[in-house]
Formats: structure tokens, C-alpha cells, sequence
């Protein structure tokens, strides 16, 4: 019998979760669980945010088959936490509050998001909405349409290059003022 | 594009690792370690079913070539148990039983993966016991003679074949 310890690795928690040991899984959500609520709340309201850390406990067995050895177990609980909180946003139900928006502001390029460093990009959408950021993620990491995340988010495509507009207009605000 | 999704990935990644834990609710506690546990029960049924299966169609095919208590489903004419007899009745049942019940170990070894056959050798006695009763289950419906003296040696057989086959240790790498 392997006793589980504070020692013990989070690796070779999972190794042991594999193999069909519940206190492994017990210490692992012990450990982790704590950090994973608080990223994701950051980006869906609390009730949500419990539910996604089901969800993305759960996805620990079925996706098990994916670990392997040589995995580190952090980045990858990380990976399947935001695949998970992907496929929330992907949901039909899923629906940003707010979600018209005048349409009497000039649509600016979108593009010009693509003139800031990569550095820049992660600290300047944080300074965003929840929404504007749900949108610029969608749009600019997963090269989403503005068809598809009007889909999604049930609003028109014209809106969400609304959206987007006014994200960008705080954007390059938060740069001029930096400079 | 890629190069600022992978740098927004590790931000949020480093803010992950770097974020005050919050506590989830107790609710939302149970139902996770409720869940995970009907998970972990789960897939134990799931590597008995295989290992039972395994079993099926293993000890089917070693009947063709060794006949476990006169049993010979196959008519065939060659059977090991022959060439145990030379040694005695008794002996002959400690081999019948040790290729029985060993070979769908060794099997199972070669068919399934690491963690799953880690599973069986967790709980080998149990899943020793399950294979044996069933067998010897199976043996008597059909007809069997089956004696308290040759099955007590069949069974030895069982437990040395099993112990055999499972001897080695699986590698488990980081334990």
C-alpha cells in the first residue's frame, strides 16, 4: 500500500489516480482546487466558476488517458481548466449580459490589435471588460469569426465589431497613457 | 497570432499558479469527491469486465489444447493434460490449473495498459478469487467431476500461475 504524503509529487498522485486510488484524487483536488476556483472567477461569475471546477474535475477521468509520464500535472489540470472554461463560452446558453450596444460609434479596424507586442496583449485585456475580453479572446487566440461569436453570444456580428471597436479604443487609451 | 495566444496562456498560467486560493463550497466539494469515487468504482468494473473477457476467450482456447477436468469442448486429440498425468493426478491439476488461470493473466499483462493491469495486481487476490469461482462455477454446470482434493490442487496451481505471471513488477515511473 503506497501511503500518500505531503511529500508526495503531484505526478506521482496522478500515477497513482490512474491507477484507481481515490485518496490520490482526494489530495490532488486538495491541493489545487483553491487556485483553479480563484482563475476561474476571475472570468465567469462565482456560481459559474464552482461549476466549471466540477467540470474540469471530472474531465480528470475522462481525459486521463491523455497524461502521460513525462507530463508536469499543473500545466495540465491548467489546460484542461481552460478547455473547459472554452467550452462554457462555446455553449449556446451562454449569453453576455449587456449585450447590445449602440451602433452609432464609428467601427474602427480591428486589425490594429495585431500592432501590439506580444507582451503587450495578456496585460492590456485584462484592463477590459469581462465581455470585451470574452470577445478580443475569441476574436484575436482562437481566430474566431465575428459571425461565430455573434452565434455564440447571441448578438449580431455588427455588434460584436462594436464590441471590439470600443475595446480597442480603451486599449489604445491604456497605451497612449502608458507612453 | 500563435505567439500571443501561448504568451497569453502562460500569463494566465503564471497568475494561476500565483493566485490566492479561494474555498469551494461545501457542496461543491461532495459533489466532486462523490463523482470522482463513482469514477474510481467505475473504472475498476471496467478492468474486471476486460480481465473477464480475457479470461472468456483465453481459457476457451487453452480447453483446445488442455483438457481441465476431461473437459474437451473441442475434440481434440492432443492435450497437455496427457503429458501432466505422467507426473501424477494431482501434479497434473497444479499445471492444469496454473495454465488456466496464469495464462489470462498473462494476457491481460500483454493487453492491457500499465495503470489498468497496476489495478488487478492491487486487488489480485480478489480478482483471483473471481476467475477461480467463476471457473470452477462454469466446470460444474457442465459437468465436471469435481473432487475437494484435485480442486484444492487445481487451485494451488491457479495461485502459482497467477503469482507467476504477475510477478514482475509494472513499471510505474516517478514512484
Amino acid at each position: 500500500m503506497i501511503k500518500i504524503t505531503s511529500h508526495t509529487t503531484d505526478e506521482e498522485l496522478m500515477n497513482l489516480y490512474l491507477q484507481a486510488h481515490t485518496q490520490a484524487f482526494n489530495e490532488l483536488y486538495r491541493r489545487h482546487s483553491g487556485k483553479l476556483l480563484t482563475y476561474l472567477k476571475k472570468k465567469v461569475s462565482p456560481e459559474v466558476a464552482e461549476d466549471l471546477l466540477q467540470n474540469t474535475f471530472t474531465r480528470l477521468y475522462t481525459a486521463k488517458h491523455t497524461y502521460k509520464d513525462n507530463y508536469l500535472f499543473l500545466p495540465w489540470l491548467f489546460t484542461i481548466a481552460r478547455n473547459t472554461l472554452l467550452d462554457y463560452y462555446k455553449k449556446p446558453e451562454t449569453r453576455i449580459s449587456n449585450n447590445t450596444v449602440e451602433l452609432s460609434e464609428d467601427i474602427q479596424n480591428p486589425e490594429a490589435i495585431e500592432s501590439f507586442t506580444n507582451n503587450d496583449i495578456p496585460q492590456l485585456l485584462y484592463n477590459l471588460t469581462p465581455q470585451q475580453r470574452q470577445v478580443f479572446e475569441l476574436r484575436y487566440l482562437h481566430d474566431w469569426s465575428f459571425e461565430q461569436i455573434g452565434k455564440m453570444t447571441a448578438t449580431s456580428p455588427a455588434n460584436i465589431r462594436q464590441i471590439i471597436s470600443r475595446g480597442l479604443k480603451k486599449i489604445k487609451t491604456i497605451k497612449v497613457s502608458d507612453v | 497570432m500563435n505567439n500571443k495566444r501561448e504568451q497569453l496562456e502562460l500569463n494566465e498560467f503564471q497568475e494561476f499558479l500565483n493566485s490566492e486560493p479561494s474555498t469551494p463550497g461545501s457542496a461543491t466539494t461532495q459533489n466532486i469527491l462523490k463523482i470522482a469515487s463513482f469514477h474510481q468504482k467505475k473504472y475498476r468494473a471496467v478492468v474486471l469486465v476486460k480481465l473477464l473477457s480475457i479470461h472468456l476467450i483465453m481459457s476457451t482456447l487453452s480447453l483446445y489444447i488442455c483438457h481441465q477436468f476431461d473437459m474437451n469442448p473441442f475434440n481434440s486429440a492432443i492435450s497437455l493434460s496427457h503429458y501432466f498425468m505422467m507426473f501424477g493426478h494431482h501434479t497434473c491439476m497444479l499445471f492444469c490449473g496454473s495454465l488456466f488461470i496464469g495464462g489470462s493473466f498473462l494476457a491481460a499483462r500483454a493487453l492491457l495498459n500499465r495503470h489498468e493491469f497496476q489495478i488487478i495486481k492491487n486487488s489480485l487476490p480478489l480478482q483471483l478469487f473471481i476467475l477461480c469461482s467463476l471457473s470452477l462455477a462454469v466446470f460444474a454446470t457442465l459437468g465436471a467431476h469435481l473432487t475437494l482434493s484435485i480442486t484444492l490442487f487445481w487451485l494451488i496451481g491457479a495461485t502459482l500461475g497467477t503469482t507467476v505471471t504477475t510477478l514482475q513488477k509494472v513499471r510505474t515511473p516517478n514512484l
